[in-house]
């Protein structure tokens, strides 16, 4: 199946996705396609045409599915937003405290969004990254936070500045992950335990998790948050 | 007095483009070559803009012969002063640098 192909089945298939009252949209897609030269070109017209349409089917559907959809990914980021509050200062607290790097599980509550949305950052075992200041993981944290609690406001406000703020507060949970991440994928699962994390198996478990959450989740609630709110504003001039 | 919403770069290239040549026809492809922006992009503004009384579209025969018509827009007369008043908002903060 070569790339024009591939773009002709996509670009049939965003025709079908479109609603009812927009088919003659799916058939003026198709039709310019035609009027590109080929190749990638094409492939990236058609692409864009399948993202066009699964956005207008959402909007079309109804009034309260696409406002369901964005209240829910609100919430997600509302959690991850809270889950960095939460865990921002205890770790070290309790780590200095005892002197000794003891895994911090938080209580009952609190535990249900970090297991959800937490695994990149490893949270509650964060001590091993005590060779950093404890106050810019604190900023950090806080930025990132801010940054997703503005993204769930303007998601439900139907903004598009959602996106942006959203993926920027990716970009500092990487930067807040980056010790996380050279620990567990510099460690050779024979050393020792360090800092509460047991050695062996449970250290590939964990580098597993972490790059599967770490990359999926983010990327899955961004193309939510993308289809959802960008390109949403309309100029209402009707005469 | 009806407040003016506010547009996205996006709308506001693609009414800058259209209003390059307000009683052409134009299609698809060609204002996303002259704008830049990708069809994903497009669509759904030009979908957002016809449905807002601000751009007509019509099928138009192809120049080509054994060819299906293509689809083709242009601005209304609301959706002219629209892009007009868009770009003069666009304008109105440098002049006023100018001046200080």
């Amino acid at each position: 199946m070569n790339t024009n192909q591939i773009a002709i089945a996509l670009l049939r298939h965003a025709r079908k996705v479109l609603p009812q009252q927009q088919a003659a949209w799916g058939a003026a897609m198709e039709r310019e396609a035609q009027e590109i030269a080929g190749g990638h070109e094409t492939l990236t017209w058609a692409l864009g045409c399948v993202a066009a349409s699964y956005g207008e089917r959402l909007k079309a559907e109804h009034y309260l599915l696409p406002l369901l959809a964005r209240c829910y990914l609100a919430c997600i980021c509302i959690a991850y937003a809270m889950g960095h509050f939460i865990e921002a200062p205890y770790p070290q607290m309790l780590c200095k405290l005892f002197g000794q790097a003891k895994p911090f599980y938080p209580p009952f509550p609190f535990t249900v969004p970090l297991a959800s949305f937490f695994m990149p950052q490893a949270s509650g075992t964060s001590c091993y990254f005590m060779w950093a200041p404890d106050i810019w993981r604190s900023v950090l944290r806080v930025v990132e936070s801010a940054l997703l609690l503005f993204a769930a406001l303007r998601l439900v406000q139907k903004r598009a500045s959602a996106l942006p703020a959203f993926i920027l507060a990716m970009l500092v949970g990487v930067v807040l992950s980056f010790p996380t991440l050279v620990y567990l994928f510099t460690t050779s699962v024979s050393d020792p335990p360090h800092y509460g994390f047991p050695a062996g198996s449970f250290l590939q478990r964990q580098r597993l998790l972490t790059l599967l959450f770490g990359l999926l989740y983010p990327l899955i609630i961004g193309t939510g948050i993308a289809l959802l709110v960008h390109k949403g504003d309309t100029p209402n001039a009707k005469a | 007095m009806t407040r003016t919403p506010r547009l996205s770069r996006p709308t506001r290239a693609l009414l800058e483009e259209l209003l390059a040549a307000p009683r052409s026809w134009r299609h698809g492809y060609d204002l996303s070559q002259a704008t830049g922006l990708k069809s994903g992009t497009l669509y759904p503004l030009l979908i957002r803009l016809d449905e807002a009384g601000i751009l007509e579209s019509r099928w138009e025969p192809s120049a080509q012969e054994g060819r299906p018509p293509r689809h083709a827009y242009r601005l209304t007369p609301n959706g002219v002063a629209l892009a007009k008043e868009a770009r003069t908002r666009a304008a109105a903060p440098k002049l006023r640098l100018r001046e200080a």
